[in-house]
Formats: structure tokens, sequence, C-alpha cells
């Protein structure tokens, strides 16, 4: 208990804090401006400051202006090539981190989006030091939204039994079923029905006061807890750890003496971690192919190994294997030949795709969930939805005698309903493949692959349902 | 469902839109689970599950009633409003004899002796909804809704294109075909501008971006990262010193050059507009309608697919461009310069999607953080997601 209201009062503290009187009382999140103020790992330079009355000062930050040192990819990183997942796989902590930090690269193999098991297996275990992860967040919001439903139900039943008895009370003083009535009645359960949605305004807005006096780090209730458990009230005087553990009472408090300890140093390598609870990190990064290839080959930030000899993979053979491992099952390999490239393989097509967006400043994502290509967001997942599903469409004008395999209606209809349900505007993005007398020759002069990808043309054609009731104005 | 907007009755359940409805498929879960136990699954607030109530039943009866009253009330014409017209066969077109009635401010064409004509789509229109009266040829039979369907559906250019005029006229709107699809000289000429200024391939904008490239930064580009040898994998962003992450983005644009499309369509016919709307407004006038709000091209599923880069790009090239009054960079990409509405008709049953020309490469993002984005609290957050879609929907 003692810790329970320790809790409190800090959160009380860092509720007082930030200065939003206004704004709806929201439990705190992390600063996401600061955290993933860089769009690349990649480290900028920035150039002392300037003295002007110090002329030697003014020479020397002139000559730091006109050659300033090489600072950019100070940091490199390594990933491992696994052709079992066709992935790329970031097993190094630090590299995980900065790789999520800086540009939302990859995902976490354990967990939805952001590598975040081994704070969720932590504060399984009782650590109340590591802050709530996204999916306990969800699943508090989803739980929430479910005894709404619940309280919701209750409530309509209970207003139809009122109905039911009114009615059956009328019949008796009527002695019969009568149709004339129900115009007075009618009136009188409008009346109702207002009542009955401000009190699940109220309701609503309990359950996010409550929320915020517990602060955010609650765990996430099982199913069956969510039963018991009354009301939300309720939840905060009861110190979270016994939610989580209820029966495992004596293990509760060294868990949280260890947390002291444990706290520098090791939010996620776990390294340092002195006594009993040493969690290795189960969980690497994985990154997409076209992923790595921008990293490897765009921001030249990553070497790729292969898994059996930990060597390093060179570009030109690491462009091969992608080309290769793009389908399942892999092409052969005699296929795939660099000096004969052929610019229909999917793995290009994707990847022209993928750099496009990226380059314009956009944050790419799998959109497997949605059934599209590629979800894009602006900044980054933690700032915001994600506005545009793009559906990569490759196209063959310039192949000669060859017919464009065009997808059904169909198809198009059942990916724009499910977008639509999820607000996203679906981008369809023709990718113009050329032919391969088109990039012949690449490898030998001028700017190389970037010359092979400049011969992909992207066209973007943005589809919304058009609705006739709708835009008369 | 449908009302006549010229009438100026407007049904508000047409406004209804299905996709706005969250849906929440859980429930069924429940039932597999069961394995089918036969009970109607429960969830939201719907009026249409018995609840056994006689206030519900009494409810749905008045509905009911409502709906046949309005049913059979007697629809009657008044000589004073009696128009008629001949059908002309071998012209494709009706003859009006004498024009009566508000329709015809948005429908019908004079020629210069004064007559108004009425094309297949209009008249099968009018006769459907009892405007008019019409009569074969110069034999003065009169013909049945059937006979104008099956004598003047052929010229309409097919049973879907009917479809969706007939939907849209029904709707409000004034829909007018396309010029080019007009095979009588009278409806050919148009008084407004609806070709695009400047034809030809221009759709792929310009591609090489040199933003944000000071002098400076362009010296330190030729002096550091200048061509190192012809190295076919070298790295787009070499290792140096970059003052903003504009510059590093800078470098990983690709210069897409413009390619010519050679213009084969292998026989696949290309995509054409099929027709010309205009919002409905009072002070519509057919001379001069100014030029159309959208542009719509009619499709069916039984013969068409999803359209090619190459049948896309020829809608585009049909349609002028059009000045957004939007500013955010969602509405800006989301609308596009120019944007073409494909009625997909299947078995009679109309979507409508708006394909916009979106240029995410005159769009490009701000990477860098913003200058003052120490507290970081909403500062450059973009709005909440589908902000104005709710309120539309809440209108």
């Amino acid at each position: 208990m003692a810790d329970s209201t320790s809790q409190d009062a800090a959160v009380d503290v860092a509720v007082a804090v930030p200065s939003h009187p206004a704004t709806a009382p929201k439990p705190k999140r992390p600063n996401y401006a600061v955290i993933h103020a860089a769009p690349v790992p990649l480290a900028l330079y920035h150039s002392p400051p300037l003295i002007p009355h110090n002329p030697l000062s003014f020479l020397h930050h002139l000559y730091l202006y006109l050659f300033p040192p090489t600072c950019s990819h100070e940091t490199t990183y390594t990933g491992v090539f696994s052709p079992v997942t066709m992935s790329v796989e970031i097993r190094d902590p630090q590299a995980v981190l900065d790789l999520w930090q800086k540009g939302f690269w990859g995902k976490g193999s354990l967990s939805r989006s952001e590598p975040t098991w081994l704070n969720r297996e932590l504060r399984r275990l009782g650590d109340t030091e590591v802050g709530a992860t996204s999916e306990e967040i969800t699943r508090q919001r989803r739980d929430q939204r479910k005894e709404m439903k619940k309280e919701r139900a209750r409530k309509e039943k209970e207003e139809l039994q009122k109905v039911k008895a009114a009615e059956a009370k009328g019949k008796h003083s009527n002695g019969g079923p009568s149709n004339g009535k129900p115009v007075v009645t009618d009136a009188k359960v409008v009346v109702d029905l207002e009542e009955e949605i401000n009190g699940l305004k109220d309701f609503v807005s309990e359950l996010a006061q409550s929320n915020d006096q517990t602060g955010l780090p609650t765990p996430p209730l099982s199913a069956s807890e969510v039963e018991i458990q009354d009301l939300a009230p309720s939840k905060a005087d009861v110190p979270p750890v016994q939610h989580s553990n209820p029966t495992e009472t004596p293990a509760v408090s060294p868990p949280t003496a260890k947390s002291v300890d444990f706290k520098p140093g090791s939010k996620i390598g776990g390294t340092s971690a002195p006594k009993k609870i040493v969690l290795e990190n189960q969980e690497h990064l994985q990154l997409t192919y076209p992923e790595a290839f921008f990293l490897a080959y765009a921001l030249g930030v990553l070497t790729i190994h292969s898994e059996p000899d930990k060597t390093p993979i060179s570009l030109p053979n690491l462009l091969r294997l992608f080309l290769r491992y793009s389908t399942f099952p892999p092409l052969p390999e005699p296929s795939i030949s660099l000096s004969n490239l052929n610019p229909d393989n999917r793995f290009l097509i994707n990847y022209v795709v993928y750099h496009h967006f990226r380059s314009l400043g956009w944050v790419v994502k799998s959109g497997v969930k949605f059934s599209v290509d590629y979800l894009l967001y602006k900044r980054g997942p933690v700032f915001s939805h994600a506005e545009f599903a793009v559906l990569v469409i490759p196209s063959y004008s310039r192949w000669e005698g060859r017919a464009e395999a065009c997808r059904e209606w169909d198809w198009l209809h059942s990916i724009t309903r499910v977008n639509s349900q999820v607000k996203k505007t679906v981008v369809l993005a023709y990718v113009d493949v050329p032919t391969a007398e088109d990039v012949k020759g690449w490898e030998k002069g001028g700017d190389g692959l970037k010359d092979v990808f400049a011969k992909y043309k992207i066209r973007e054609v943005a589809l919304r349902r058009w609705i006739p009731g709708r835009n008369r104005d | 469902m449908e009302t006549d907007g010229i009438d100026g009755g407007l049904d508000a359940a047409a406004d209804v839109d299905l996709s706005d409805e969250t849906q929440d498929f859980r429930f069924l879960a429940a039932i597999a689970k069961k394995g089918g136990g036969g009970s109607i699954p429960k969830r939201g607030e719907k009026d249409f599950e018995p609840d056994g109530t006689n206030l519900q039943s009494s409810t749905l009866e008045d509905s009911r009633n409502a709906m046949f009253q309005a049913l059979s009330v007697e629809r009657t014409h008044t000589g004073k409003n009696r128009v008629t017209a001949t059908w002309h066969p071998t012209r494709r077109l009706a003859k009006v004899h004498e024009q009566r009635g508000v329709l015809f401010k948005s429908m019908g064409r004079a020629d210069s002796t004064g007559t108004t004509w009425l094309l297949p789509e209009e008249l099968i229109y009018m006769v459907e909804r009892g405007s008019l009266e019409c009569f074969y040829d110069s034999t003065d039979v009169p013909m049945s809704v059937q006979a104008v369907y099956a004598a003047a559906l052929a010229a309409t250019g097919g049973l879907e294109r009917y479809q969706v005029y007939a939907n849209l006229r029904r709707t409000g709107y004034v829909v007018y075909r396309d010029p080019a699809q007009q095979y009588d000289e009278l409806f050919q000429n148009v008084g407004y501008d609806y070709r695009p200024a400047e034809r030809g391939n221009r759709g792929w904008g310009p591609q090489v971006y040199l933003w944000g490239l000071g002098i400076f930064s362009a010296l330190f580009t030729s002096v550091f990262h200048g061509r190192k040898g012809a190295d076919a994998f070298q790295a787009m962003v070499a290792p140096g010193a970059y003052r903003n992450y504009k510059e590093i983005y800078n470098r990983l644009l690709i210069p897409r050059r413009t390619l010519e499309l050679p213009p084969t369509r292998r026989g696949d016919p290309l995509l054409n507009i099929t027709f010309h709307v205009w919002k409905p407004r009072p002070n519509f006038k057919k001379s001069s309608p100014g030029p159309p709000d959208f542009y719509v091209t009619v499709l069916s599923t039984r013969d068409t697919k999803m359209p090619s880069l190459a049948q896309i790009e020829g809608l585009f090239n049909e349609v002028p461009e059009v000045a957004s009054r939007q500013t955010g960079v969602y509405q800006l990409l989301k609308e596009g310069k120019k944007s073409v509405v494909l009625a997909v008709v299947d078995y009679g049953v109309i979507s409508y999607m708006r394909f916009s020309d979106s240029r995410f490469l005159e769009h490009p993002l701000d990477v860098d953080p913003p200058s003052t984005a120490k507290g970081g609290k909403g500062k450059g957050r973009p709005p909440k997601k589908g902000a104005t879609g709710n309120q539309k929907s809440k209108k």
C-alpha cells in the first residue's frame, strides 16, 4: 500500500507540472518530438557558435564552414540476413533503439510494432520502473470501451423493461392492448432516452477521470478480472502489482526493491541487472528488404551479414540476395544477374516505391494489416495515424506485347472498404516498369543503381468514395 | 430513397452513408463458438430488432402506413402541364412539341428554328418519371415506358450509362454528355471550356528538385560529395557534414527524367469521360453552364477491370486542372489538381470513386523538426484524423 501512495504522489506531481489547464486531462506521454527528432539515423553537423569580435574565431569558423568535419556516419549498424523470415534482423540493443527512434525502421519480432517485449515482460514480473507500453495502453482503452458497451447494453435493457412494465400496467387499466396510446409514451421515452444518454456521457468522463487518477502505469487487466472489477474508481486505491499477480503476494515486494538497482543504464539491454531478475532480451528488430536496402544503400549506415559465416555481404551481393528472395519460393540462383538485370522484380518495384515516399519525408511502414502494400505516416506512428494506404501497381506500358495485368473491381472495392473503415485514403502507386534494354549497362557508368531506379516512373492516384448526396453543397 | 432534386424534395435518407458507420464484427465470434445457436446477435442501438413492446410495433406500423400513403397518392397530369414529344429514330433525338415545366431548364436543346430536342437519356428519364408523353416517329402512336426504353436505350450508350445518368439526375445534378460523345452536332457545341488548355504528356510534373540548396551548400556538394570513381553502388548519402536533414533528403531524391510514354494503346480502348456534371444551382443556364464541377466516366464491371496507367493518364489528360482551395498537405494530396469520378456499375449497383491526380513529389514533407520544438506538444502535429469527415456526418 505504501508503494501505491508514493506512486500516486509521483503521479500528482507529474500531472501538476504541465501547464495545460484547458485541455482534457490525459495521462502524461513521453515527449515524442524530442525522442524522435531525427528522421534518419544520421548525425547532423552543428557549427560552433560564432564570436564576431574575435577575428581568429571568425577565421576558424569560416574554415569549419568551408571544410566541415565528416560526422554524419559516425555510428553504423549491423544486421543479419534471415532468408527464413524474409527479413533482416538487428540484434544489438543500441542499434534496435536507434533505428526505432530515428525513423521508425522495422518492427519488433515479438511486438506489434515498436520492440517492447522486454518492457512488457519486466512489467509482467512486477517492475514498476518501466513505463506502460503502447500495447498496454491500447488494451486498456479496449477494456474501457468494452466496459462502456456493457454498461450501455445494461441501460438499454433496463429501459426496455421499464417500457414493458408501463405497457403491462396500461393493459391492466385499459383491459386490452391499445394502439391509441403510444404517442404519449413516445414523448416520455424520448425524455428517458435523453437522460440515459447524459448518464452515459457521465460514465465515459468518469472512466477518463479514474484513468487519470491512477496515472498510466497500470498493468492490463485480464478479461476475467475486468468482469470481477465492478467499476473503474476502485482501481485507484489498489496497487497495480496485485492486479497482475494476485497469488504471489510474497513476491511483490522484492521486485520493486530490485527495480531501483535495475534502473540505471539498462532499459533495453538488461546487461547490468545485478541480482535475480536477469532478463535476456529475446526480441530483435526485423527489417523488411526495402527498409534494409534503404539503410544499406541509400543511407549507407547498415552492414548486413549472412547467418552462417558472419561475413559482411557486399552491396551487389545483397541486391542479388534480395532479388532472389523477393518471392516465395526464392527464384533459382542462376536466374539472377546484375549485368542483365530484370527490372520486373518484385523487390525492385517495391523498393522504388518505398524509396520514393521515404525520400519525400514520409515514414513508410508495411500495410499488410490493411491489405495494402505500404502505410504512410507523417513524422511517424507515434505522432498520428497513417493517412495514406499505398497499393503498388506495376504497369508495363514500355514492354512490347505485354498485356497489363489489371486487377478486378471487387478487389479494389474490398480494399477501399477496409481502408475507409479506418479512415485512410487509398493511393494507387502506379509504377511504370522499364524494360531490360532500358536499364542495360547501368553498372558501367553514370549514377549506377540510382540510374536504374530513375527509370521507374511512379504516379500516385488517390482514391475516395464519391457520394452524390454529399457533393451537392 | 432517391428523390428529384429539381422538385425540391431532398431525402435525408440518401445522405446516410454506410461507410461512416464503424463496424465491429467481434460479435460474430460468439455465434461461431456456439455453433450457430440460432440467436440473433445483439449490438448497438438498432430500432428494427423486435423487442416485444407495443411502442416499437406501433412506431413501425406508423412508418409503414406513412410509406403506403405516400405511394398511394394519386398522381395526376393537368392538361396545362402536359408535355409531348416525338421520337425520331433516324436522328436518335426526340422533338419536343411545346416545352413546359422546370425540367427544361437543364435538359434539351433548342435548334435555330426554336424547336427543342431531347437526348435519348433525357427522353427516357422524363418518360419514366411521368413528365412527358412520347409518340413514335410520325405515326402518332403513343409509346409506353418499355417502348421508350426499347427505342432509345441503345442511343444512350448502354444501360449502365443511363443508370448513372438517371441516378445523378435524381440526386439533383445537371448532367450532360461529354461533347465528344455527342453524335448530333446540335449538342456538340457547348458554351464552356472543358478541355485542358495544354495537352500532352505533362503528367509527371517537374521531376528534378533542387529546393533548399543554397549556393554554398551547392559548392560543398561539388567539393565534398563529388563523384568518387564510378561505383555503381555508391551510397546516395555519402559521409559528410550535413547541417540539416533536408540536405540529406535532397540527396535521397531520385531524379526521374520525364520519359515519353509510348502512345501504344494495344487495341485496348482508352477510357473516356462520359458525363460532365454540375452541382444543382438555381441559376443554372443551359446556354452558359460554366465549367463542370465533376467529370464522370461510366464503367461496367462486366467488361472492365481496374484502369491501367495509360488509361488513367488518358483520363487525366482530358480534364482541366482545378486550383484547390485547400491548404493542408493531406487535403492537397487527396484532391489533386485533377480528378475524375469513375462510376463503376455492377449489374445496376453504382459505386462512385473519385480518382485524383495526387502528386506527392510536389508536396514533400518537412523533415527538420520545427526550430522551437522544445515543448513539442501539439507543435506541428497534423489535425486529428478524419475531423472533416466527422463534421460532415454529424450535420
